[in-house]
C-alpha cells in the first residue's frame, strides 16, 4: 500500500518529499509507516537486491560492483572523482534515494563506504554516502542505524547539512539528533587567495556540530597571532580576517596555523581542528639600504705616530738633495756648487723639524673628522628615504594566501 | 759622458715625458676633478753664482737676480707659463768680469698625479758685460716632485718638499758650440695658505761644452759652465 501510496505521487524523491510535506503531514504518517517499511525492507532486501547486496551487508565482507554502469554524476558527489567508480555509485545512490528506492539505495551505499570496497571512495564522498545512508534508514525506521550514518557523516565532514529542500523533516530531526551526540568543530579549507588588506577580508568558516564555547585564533610560528572570534557557537560561523595580527601589524610571511578549540555545552566534551596556511607578501621589490661605511669609505681622523717622522724624513730628504745636487749634478772641475746649497739643506731640516713638532703635538684632523661626519649623516639620511620608500611599499603589500598541508582535527 | 749619448738620454726623456703626461691625463682629472682655470703670479729673489771655466782658471760672479713668472691653468692637469727676470753678476775672480742677465722663457706644465709635474719650455737669455755679449736659447724637459711636510689634501695650507730635475737637449749659445751635456736640478720647500704661496728654492744648472782648439796657442780647451741660485719666491693665485 506504501508503494502505491509513493507511486502516485510525482516520480523523484525530492519532488515527492515536497509534495508530501505539504499534502501529508509527516508526523500523522510515522506510526502508519514504519511497519509497512519494514515489510519493504525484508521484501526488497531479499528479493530483488539479494545477490548484490548480501555481501554488502556484511561489513566485513567484500563488497560486489554494482550492476548498472557508472554514470557521470551531476548531483552532491565529488566534482573531482566525477567520473570514478565511487562517485557513479554515489550518484546512482542518490538517484535511488530520490526515486524511494531506499533500500537498494543503503545497499548501494553501504558498498560505497565498505572498507576494502572497490569504490575506494574519497573521504568527501564517504560523508556524502554516510549522509544518504543516514536519510535512507530514517525512512527505513531504522533510527539508531540513521543516527549512527549520520554522526559517522559528521566526523568525515562536520560541515555537512541536510538541506530542507531535499530531505524531510524526520530525516533533519534525526541529523540534528546526531549533532547533538556528537562534538566536532572544524575549519572549512581556505582557497588560494590574493587579499588586499586595506579592501578585502579573508572568508574563514568554522563549525561546531552543537552549542558549544567556541575559540578560533591564528597563530604564526613566531608565536605572534590574532584571536579571530572567542564565544558561543553553534553551527557554521562565518569569519573574516582582515590580514593584521593581534599588534595591530600586517602578518608578516610564514606558516600560520588556524585553530579551532571548542568545549561542548551540552556534555563538556572539548575539541580542537587546525588548518594551516602559508602567508606571502605581495610586494613591490624593496630597495637596500646602503651598507655600512668601511674604514676605506673614511678618512682618517688622527695622524698616525709614523705621519710625523715621515714629515721629518722628507725634511731631511729636500737637505740631503741639497747637498747631493753640487756633488752629482755639478762639474767637479768647478769645485761643487759654494755656499748657497747650505741655504737650502737649512730650510729643509727646519721644515722636516716644523712638520715634525707640529704633527707630534696636533695630531687631530678636525676636517677629516668633519667631512666623516658629513659621509655618515649623508648615508643616514639616504638609508632613512629608503626606508621610508619600503614602508610605503610594504603598506601596500598584499596578502598571498595558500593552504598548506597538515590540516588535522 | 759623450753627446751621442746624451742626446739619445735626452730623446728617450722627451719621449717618456710626453707618454706619462698623455697616459696619466685622465688620471689627473679625476683626482682633481674640479678643473677649475686659474692664474698665478709669483716673483722670487735669488742670490746667484756664476761660475765658468775656460781654460784660464775658474771665474766666479755672484749677484741678485729678480724674476717674475706668470703661470695660468687651462685644465686642473695642465698648465701653461711665462716669465722673465733679470739681474747683474759681480766678478768674484780676476779672470771674470761684471755681467748682467736677462731671461725670458715659456713653457708648459702637465701633473698626471698629484705629487708629479712634467715639464717643458724654452728660455732665451743674454748675457752682456763690457768684452761681449753672449745669447743663450735653451730647451729643457723637465720632472717636478712634491712631497707634504704639512698639510694632507691638494688645497688648504700646506708645506711640501720639493725636488725637480731637467735635461736641456737643446742649448744655442752665440759664438760656440752647443754644450754637449746639459742638466738643471734644484730642491726646496714650498708653503701654500688660502691664495698665497711662498717658496725657498734651490737650483743648479750646468752646462758642458765640448774640447775647441784655441786660437792663440791652439790648445784643446774644454768650457764649463755653472749657475746655481737660492732664492725666495712669493706668489699669489687669482
Amino acid at each position: 500500500m506504501m508503494l502505491l501510496v509513493r507511486r502516485s505521487f510525482p516520480a523523484t524523491r525530492r519532488t515527492w518529499a515536497a509534495a508530501a510535506r505539504r499534502a501529508l503531514p509527516r508526523p500523522a504518517l510515522r506510526p502508519a509507516l514504519r511497519p509497512a517499511l519494514v515489510v519493504i525492507v525484508v521484501i526488497v532486501v531479499a528479493c530483488a537486491l539479494a545477490p548484490a547486496g548480501a555481501a554488502a551487508q556484511d561489513a566485513g565482507g567484500p563488497a560486489a560492483p554494482p550492476a548498472a554502469p557508472p554514470v557521470r554524476m551531476t548531483g552532491a558527489a565529488d566534482g573531482q572523482a566525477a567520473d570514478s567508480g565511487a562517485a557513479a555509485a554515489l550518484a546512482r545512490a542518490v538517484r535511488l534515494y530520490d526515486e524511494l528506492q531506499v533500500e537498494r539505495a543503503v545497499a548501494l551505499l553501504r558498498q560505497v563506504v565498505a572498507p576494502g570496497s572497490v569504490y575506494d571512495a574519497t573521504p568527501a564522498q564517504r560523508a556524502e554516502a554516510y549522509k544518504y545512508m543516514g536519510a535512507s534508514l530514517a525512512i527505513l525506521g531504522a533510527r539508531d542505524s540513521s543516527l549512527a550514518a549520520f554522526r559517522e557523516a559528521l566526523v568525515r565532514d562536520p560541515f555537512v547539512e541536510l538541506d530542507p529542500e531535499s530531505f524531510t523533516a524526520l530525516e533533519r530531526a534525526l541529523f540534528a539528533e546526531a549533532r547533538r551526540a556528537t562534538f566536532l568543530v572544524a575549519a572549512r579549507p581556505v582557497p588560494r587567495l590574493t587579499l588586499d588588506p586595506r579592501t578585502e577580508r579573508l572568508p574563514l568558516a568554522v563549525i561546531s556540530t552543537h552549542q558549544a564555547v567556541l575559540r578560533v585564533e591564528l597563530r604564526g610560528a613566531a608565536g605572534q597571532g590574532a584571536v579571530l572570534y572567542d564565544g558561543e557557537g553553534d553551527g557554521v560561523r562565518d569569519l573574516a580576517w582582515t590580514g593584521v595580527l593581534g599588534d595591530g601589524r600586517l602578518a608578516p610571511p610564514g606558516r600560520y596555523e588556524l585553530l579551532v578549540a571548542g568545549t561542548s555545552r551540552l556534555d563538556g566534551r572539548a575539541d580542537s581542528a587546525r588548518l594551516y596556511l602559508d602567508v606571502r607578501h605581495d610586494v613591490e621589490p624593496l630597495e637596500d639600504t646602503l651598507p655600512a661605511l668601511r674604514a676605506a669609505d673614511l678618512l682618517p681622523e688622527r695622524r698616525s705616530r709614523s705621519a710625523a717622522v715621515r714629515s721629518l724624513l722628507v725634511g731631511v730628504g729636500v737637505a740631503a738633495a741639497a747637498f747631493a745636487i753640487p756633488s752629482i749634478v755639478a762639474n767637479g772641475d768647478l769645485a761643487g756648487g759654494g755656499p748657497l746649497p747650505a741655504v737650502a739643506a737649512g730650510a729643509g731640516a727646519a721644515g722636516g723639524a716644523l712638520a715634525f713638532a707640529v704633527r707630534v703635538r696636533h695630531r687631530d684632523l678636525p676636517q677629516n673628522a668633519a667631512e666623516n661626519a658629513r659621509r655618515r649623516a649623508d648615508r643616514a639620511s639616504r638609508n632613512a628615504a629608503i626606508r621610508a620608500r619600503n614602508e610605503g611599499r610594504l603598506a601596500r603589500a598584499k596578502l598571498v594566501i595558500d593552504p598548506a598541508a597538515g590540516v588535522g582535527q | 759622458m759623450s753627446g751621442t749619448v746624451v742626446r739619445r738620454c735626452t730623446l728617450a726623456a722627451v719621449v717618456a715625458a710626453v707618454a706619462v703626461g698623455a697616459a696619466a691625463r685622465p688620471m689627473a682629472a679625476q683626482l682633481e676633478p674640479t678643473g677649475r682655470r686659474r692664474f698665478d703670479a709669483a716673483l722670487e729673489v735669488s742670490a746667484a753664482e756664476h761660475r765658468v771655466e775656460a781654460g784660464e782658471g775658474i771665474e766666479r760672479s755672484a749677484g741678485a737676480l729678480v724674476r717674475g713668472e706668470l703661470r695660468y691653468a687651462l685644465r686642473s692637469w695642465l698648465e701653461l707659463r711665462g716669465g722673465g727676470g733679470a739681474g747683474r753678476l759681480a766678478a768674484r775672480t780676476d779672470p771674470a768680469a761684471d755681467r748682467t742677465v736677462s731671461e725670458l722663457g715659456v713653457g708648459a706644465a702637465v701633473a698626471p698625479l698629484p705629487w708629479l709635474e712634467l715639464d717643458a719650455g724654452t728660455t732665451v737669455r743674454r748675457y752682456a758685460s763690457a768684452l761681449a755679449d753672449q745669447r743663450w736659447v735653451r730647451v729643457h724637459v723637465g720632472a717636478e716632485t712634491r712631497v707634504p711636510l704639512l698639510g694632507d689634501g691638494p688645497r688648504g695650507d700646506r708645506l711640501l718638499g720639493v725636488v725637480r730635475a731637467a735635461l736641456l737637449p737643446v742649448v744655442s749659445v752665440t759664438g760656440q758650440p752647443g754644450p754637449g751635456l746639459a742638466l738643471a736640478a734644484g730642491t726646496g720647500l714650498e708653503a701654500h695658505r688660502d691664495r698665497l704661496s711662498a717658496a725657498l728654492a734651490y737650483s743648479l744648472e750646468r752646462y758642458d761644452f765640448p774640447a775647441v782648439l784655441r786660437a792663440h796657442d791652439g790648445a784643446r780647451v774644454r768650457r764649463l759652465e755653472q749657475l746655481s741660485t737660492v732664492g725666495v719666491r712669493v706668489g699669489v693665485r687669482f
